[in-house]
């Protein structure tokens, strides 16, 4: 191979500067999404495997939020609101129903408020980012079980908070809709 | 590659100056200083249009009420710009055209290619058809960027025209449901294509820099212009490909049904953010930093001094480069982020004051004591100087996490952003294309008339924009079509600033006939003993090949 001349080298070395930045542009997708899941950036709450070791005397409300977008479903919740303690573990029932005359495929997504307590809402069943295909005129019921993590009180950014809302959206699924 | 070049050189001593024909030459052209020349062309073309529309934006909030975006009115019948979408693609068109097609092309395409090979010393840059396709990729991507005005792109269907998304084009506002229809897949290309351009561009300007300099000529001892932009072509290396990414997603998002930023399919949208504004935070400092070069040779030149502080100066600008990467968040402090996060970018944001104030007192200390003579290239250093500092000012006072919160989107920012962009970069812009006027094409300009230029424009810009300090103060916000009667004081001065800025860039225009029709001929070195760097050896305009003998720099040479 011909030997490249010093300019076509500095062009090289550039064009593989530019193409790191390229890759790296769409690495940020899956790194910015592990770096949500760990450090619950934006909201984003935290799957965990067992219940909390610690229950505090420390009250806080959480809020449920429900929508259903796009999509002709009945999302509701059966409360909008429980009174609960810090570590302590706690069920919720969501219902959803078809309300058209076909079968349709939803899929949920949620985000905790404020956002500084996506890293602390803790859950241990739930049924997000799962495809749920009803039949018309289908009701399901989900339960979700949550505590919210104690550790909180150790973060400037959370630890004055009394209320958090967990919102849930049903979005019709992206790939059954083509 | 130097010795290949003189090489060519040899082959073409006989006839030094022959120019092929005007096909051939405007075209099709290599020659670095005819593509600075198209390039500069162009961005004053691209500059009046861009100045054109913030006249729609300033004569539609003259008054409160809507005047010119509004059914019946000119606008309307013309087809262009109707309605209340209207005035959101003007917004835009106006932002992008200032930015990528007139401050870009104008400081990096035009004064770049022009000096940068000249004053290191270079016989062309490294790549000059690579420079040629630069160009050319530029006026491809305007004319897409003109063809989306035309067609439907508003959230409202068919009849609204043109993308209304802002220059920063976030999603939801850009994805299908904010902005169904061609109109901002036209400027998704567009950009691709103005970026390629720019990338490419960077490329020939780091290998020119590297490999093309004289002999003495060390990286230490080139002039402050050609390290500034250096600097600016290392930014657009690793900062628009990041871009061109986000944008891709963008496009793939509305086409083709992935969900990067669509929180339906577990996208976020807040991403989309994050990578522009990692673009977009380097990116104004490629606005304003072959500025900086520019200022820095004028204010040595007029004062008959070398530089003050050369070496902390050049590095300074470095220190700018390699902040501007990590600060990108200040610009959505709104978005929720944790009270480190926000500390931390506070902090790194203010640190940028530390190597800018370097600059600014660098100049001044450069004209201490200096033998000053006001010439209209050093009265736009002068304005620059005072301008840039109004705006880094109010710049710092944004980088507070919580002050923002109450200014982010107000006129605040907008006249922040426009002293150091439309007054600073702008002033840098006009200030090399009088300094350098006569060596570029071998005439003289008028220098009454130029002197009326900068005083119309300097008390014409203030006008303008400092009152929208005031209005954002008073939490008027941006891009709105309309506002209460409670901001129509500040906003008649304004419109009245750009009347009188107007009449200052008609002044500009007359200049340039002036100097066309008179052809004064111009002398090698119309500054005198100040004037150092290598241009000013070389006849007015220079020979269409110059160094043909490379020159050899000596320590003792000064330097800007």
């Amino acid at each position: 191979m011909k030997k490249l001349s010093r300019n076509h080298k500095v062009a090289a070395w550039c064009l593989a500067g530019l193409l790191g930045m390229f890759g790296l542009a769409y690495a940020s997708v899956p790194l910015y999404r592990l770096f949500c899941q760990v450090t619950g950036f934006d909201g984003t709450t935290q799957r965990a495997e067992a219940e909390s070791s610690v229950v505090l005397d420390r009250k806080i409300r959480v809020y449920f939020d429900t929508n259903a977008n796009n999509i002709p479903w009945s999302f509701k919740v059966e409360h909008p609101v429980q009174n609960t303690l810090l570590g302590k573990t706690n069920m919720i029932y969501f219902t959803v129903r078809n309300d058209s005359k076909v079968p349709l495929t939803g899929r949920a997504s949620y985000n905790v408020l404020p956002e500084a307590m996506g890293g602390y809402f803790m859950k241990l069943q739930c049924f997000c980012f799962t495809d749920q295909t009803l039949q018309p005129g289908e009701e399901r019921t989900f339960p979700v079980v949550y505590y919210v993590d104690p550790k909180m009180l150790e973060d400037i950014d959370a630890k004055n908070t009394k209320d958090v809302t967990l919102s849930y959206t049903f979005f019709p699924s992206q790939v059954a809709k083509k | 590659m130097a010795s290949n070049a003189s090489v060519v050189h040899d082959h073409h001593h006989d006839d030094h100056d022959h120019k092929p024909g005007f096909f051939a030459r405007w075209f099709l052209s290599t020659n670095h200083k005819d593509i600075g020349t198209l390039y500069l062309i162009f961005a004053i073309f691209a500059g009046l249009l861009g100045g054109a529309l913030s006249g729609l934006i300033r004569w539609e909030l003259y008054e409160p009420g809507l005047q010119v975006f509004v059914q019946g009115s000119l606008l309307d019948q013309l087809n262009v710009f109707e309605g209340k979408h209207g005035y959101n693609s003007v917004v835009t068109a106006h932002a992008v055209l200032m930015i990528f097609f007139m401050v870009m092309p104008a400081m990096i395409g035009g004064f770049g290619n022009w000096f940068v090979p000249i004053m290191i010393g270079a016989p062309d840059m490294a790549f000059p058809r690579l420079n040629n396709i630069s160009f050319w990729l530029l006026v491809a991507s305007f004319i897409l960027l003109m063809v989306s005005i035309f067609v439907p792109g508003g959230p409202g269907g068919a009849s609204e025209h043109g993308f209304g998304g802002g220059w920063t084009m976030y999603p939801p506002m850009s994805a299908n449901k904010g902005s169904p229809g061609a109109a901002f897949d036209l400027i998704i290309f567009s950009f691709h294509l103005s970026g390629a351009s720019s990338i490419l561009g960077a490329i020939n300007f780091i290998t020119t820099i590297f490999n093309m300099r004289a002999p003495g000529m060390t990286l230490h001892r080139m002039p402050l212009f050609a390290w500034s932009v250096l600097v600016t072509a290392f930014l657009l290396l690793l900062s628009l490909p990041v871009f061109a990414g986000a944008i891709t997603m963008l496009l793939t998002d509305r086409n083709f049904g992935t969900a990067f930023f669509d929180p339906a399919g577990g996208g976020d949208p807040v991403m989309y953010q994050h990578l522009f504004w990692f673009f977009g935070h380097p990116e104004v400092y490629i606005l304003i930093l072959p500025g900086f070069g520019i200022i820095s040779h004028v204010v040595s030149t007029f004062s008959k001094k070398p530089v003050f502080g050369y070496l902390a100066m050049a590095y300074a600008m470095v220190a700018i480069g390699f902040v501007g990467f990590i600060v990108w968040a200040h610009h959505m402090y709104t978005v929720g982020m944790g009270f480190n996060l926000r500390a931390y970018f506070v902090m790194a944001t203010m640190v940028i004051a530390v190597p800018t104030g370097v600059k600014i007192f660098s100049w001044i200390a450069t004209m201490w004591g200096g033998s000053l003579d006001f010439k209209v290239p050093m009265l736009w250093a002068i304005g620059f100087i005072f301008l840039f500092t109004v705006g880094g000012v109010t710049g710092v006072v944004l980088s507070n996490a919580g002050i923002d919160y109450s200014l982010h989107d107000t006129y605040y920012v907008v006249a922040h952003f426009h002293y150091v962009l439309s007054l600073g970069a702008v002033f840098a812009i006009f200030c090399g294309f009088y300094y350098w006027y006569e060596k570029m094409f071998g005439i003289k300009y008028n220098e009454l008339l130029g002197q009326i230029h900068f005083w119309l424009m300097f008390v014409g810009v203030n006008v303008i924009f400092f009152p929208q300090h005031f209005l954002g103060l008073q939490g008027m916000p941006r891009r709105y079509v309309d506002y209460p009667e409670g901001f129509a004081y500040w906003n008649k001065i304004s419109t009245i600033g750009y009347v009188i800025t107007a009449i200052g860039v008609v002044v500009f225009l007359i200049m340039i006939l002036e100097s066309v029709i008179r052809r004064r001929k111009a002398e090698a070195n119309p500054w005198g003993e100040g004037a150092t760097t290598l241009e000013w050896t070389l006849s007015s305009p220079p020979p269409y090949h110059q160094f043909s003998e490379l020159p050899v720099i000596k320590d003792e040479d000064g330097h800007h």
